[in-house]
């Protein structure tokens, strides 16, 4: 019995926004041991939480994702709000709409565009698509340019903003500022739907697995934001925000510094495909009549599906902030007062990649003793690992270690997971007996 | 001819360097219509989308090269002199190696674009930037103003 070990090493990469490496063994033609290694040091934000003033939570926040900074404001602010019964003006909420639309729009078309679509024609990087899609990558970059205006529109700046605070925003856009950019909006949506038609015909290889999607639900909006909604499964689970802990547990695992979180003991999906399986009928006529047009039936049990869910909810995006900001106009003011009282404050919103759950336990005085929070890279890790272990084994693993490295890292890219940067230089060590 | 002003940098530190000059620039060039100053805060290539081929490109961002913290750089590079940056340390792996790299593919870049860089000590997150890094993006928004007057 013969082994073979090949190991491709990785480039040096400092303060990325993950560090990951995959491990597969596979003996007499089966995968025995898959691993899907996370080696970032731990960040210990919940800890630096601690003893800090509620109202700097969404500054500090902020400051844990450079792609997804909004979304973490936002499950911070309404877990806040949900304790000390803030009501919050209808201005308020709409308009936190529009800033997280500005970001799903941001996050999703720098994925689909610099780190997944290349993959699908097997391009090694977004530059060497370019030379062949000049035009949908340009298109690409003014979408992704639109979603960072309308985070700056209310945050100051796109990268960490820093316009949210308990209780509504610091402050309220002009509405002459809002004009302009509602035109380049307006403007863009032929781009978006052109977006989407692109997406829908690359070549997706024929995947079906069995998995649980997981998202937010609302009576009568997509989901975007916690007010009016509850966690809903496709396997019929409906889970109060509150209800988070008793559902979704997290483990460590010894070969990540990421928890692996399941539902019920099982893996699950969370993210653009899931938030579309259990929410398509609530996305707007002119993106359903788009992909009501194409050969993908929703709900999708095809993760490769994942980006066009992800360009669905980029032409969503820009639907939504032109709906909301069409009669936009400037409040008394931009945010309510806000009496806080001890006990536990409960937040989910949805995140770019998926669920984003926030818990803080607060004293007497407004200081967090507390904090609990679980992104959605936590989340999907072992639905990614279920996923390789299916996708490998259909691919053949008799293929070449180089055709399974560029597969798997492929399959991982579909979830757009926060060590995308990371995966993109896998180091795959196929040990084979 | 018309002028792009790119500057990079985060809110951390002396990292801030890029985006002083352009908040300077852009009081003094209110209301010109060739010449746009932008910061470019989320990666690499945030600024190709509003760039115009024949425009004249101005980049300007912290250094670290190994040469005294506040030490000037002026430079004219080539787009694929910019190319051999050492590999990004911005939001997924994407700064302005990257950018350029990409942009190239796009559009057509001028022959040359003109870099102004300070060398910087740190960027440590929850630090203001220095008052020597300050006082030169002073230096160079002035330097870049007076330059344009000249074109």
């Amino acid at each position: 019995m013969s082994e073979k070990t090949i190991n491709i090493n990785v480039p040096v990469l400092a303060r990325v926004e993950g560090e990951g490496a995959l491990d597969i063994r596979i003996e007499n033609g089966r995968i025995t041991q898959l691993k899907l290694r996370i080696f970032e040091p731990p960040r210990l934000f919940e800890k630096f939480l601690e003893g800090r003033h509620y109202n700097e939570v969404p500054d500090i926040v902020t400051r844990i994702c450079g792609i997804c900074p909004v979304a973490y404001q936002m499950s911070a602010v309404y877990a806040f709000e949900a304790l000390f019964n803030t009501q919050i003006t209808p201005w308020i909420d709409m308009m936190r709409r529009v800033y997280y639309c500005g970001e799903w729009i941001e996050s999703h078309a720098l994925h689909i565009h610099l780190l997944a679509a290349p993959d699908f024609f097997g391009f090694e990087s977004a530059p060497a698509m370019a030379k062949q899609f000049p035009d949908e990558v340009r298109r690409g970059l003014q979408l992704q340019g639109l979603g960072n205006e309308i985070i700056k529109l209310f945050g100051a700046r796109s990268v960490n903003p820093i316009g949210v605070k308990i209780g509504g925003f610091h402050k309220a856009p002009e509405a002459e500022t809002v004009a302009v950019l509602l035109h380049k909006l307006r403007a863009a949506l032929p781009d978006a739907k052109a977006l989407l038609e692109w997406v829908t015909t690359f070549d997706f290889p024929e995947r079906s697995q069995d998995f649980v999607s997981v998202s937010l639900q609302h009576p009568f909006e997509y989901p975007i934001n916690m007010r009016g909604t509850a966690i809903r499964s496709s396997a019929g689970h409906k889970i109060a925000i509150n209800e988070f802990e008793a559902h979704f547990k997290e483990s460590q695992v010894p070969h990540s510094t990421a928890l692996h979180c399941h539902l019920d003991g099982e893996p699950y999906l969370a993210g653009p495909l899931a938030r579309l399986n259990l929410n398509y009928n609530l996305l707007h006529d002119e993106v359903k009549e788009t992909l009501g047009n194409i050969d993908i039936a929703f709900p999708s049990s095809n993760p490769y599906h994942n980006i066009v869910a992800r360009a669905a909810e980029v032409y969503y995006g820009l639907l939504e902030a032109v709906r909301l900001l069409e009669d936009y106009r400037r409040p008394a003011s931009p945010a309510v007062e806000v009496t806080p009282i001890a006990g536990t404050a409960y937040g989910c919103t949805e995140a770019p990649r998926g669920l984003l759950w926030h818990r803080y336990e607060i004293d007497d005085s407004g200081i967090i003793t507390a904090a609990r929070l679980v992104p959605p890279t936590s989340q999907n890790q072992a639905r990614i690992e279920a996923d390789l272990r299916l996708s490998l084994e259909a691919l053949g693993l008799d293929n070449d270690e180089a055709t399974l490295r560029q597969h798997a890292e492929q399959v991982i890219r579909n979830y757009d997971p926060c060590i995308s940067c990371a995966t993109h230089f896998l180091d795959l060590r196929v040990s084979r007996r | 001819m018309s002028t792009l002003i790119v500057g990079f940098g985060s809110p951390f530190g002396d990292d801030r360097f890029g985006w002083l000059v352009i908040e300077q620039l852009q009081q003094t060039l209110a209301g010109q219509q060739t010449v746009k100053a932008i910061c470019c805060d989320h990666s690499g290539i945030d600024w190709i989308h509003q760039y115009q081929p024949t425009e004249q490109l101005i980049f300007i961002d912290a250094v670290k090269s190994g040469a005294a913290a506040g030490t000037l750089h002026h430079l004219t590079l080539t787009p694929s002199a910019l190319e051999t940056l050492p590999t990004s340390h911005s939001s997924h792996g994407i700064g302005l190696r990257e950018g350029v790299t990409l942009a190239a593919t796009l559009v057509e870049l001028p022959a040359e674009i003109e870099f102004y860089g300070v060398e910087i000590a740190s960027c440590e997150v929850g630090t203001a930037i220095s008052a020597a890094t300050t006082h030169q993006a002073t230096a160079v928004a002035s330097h870049i103003k007076k330059s344009l007057r000249n074109l």
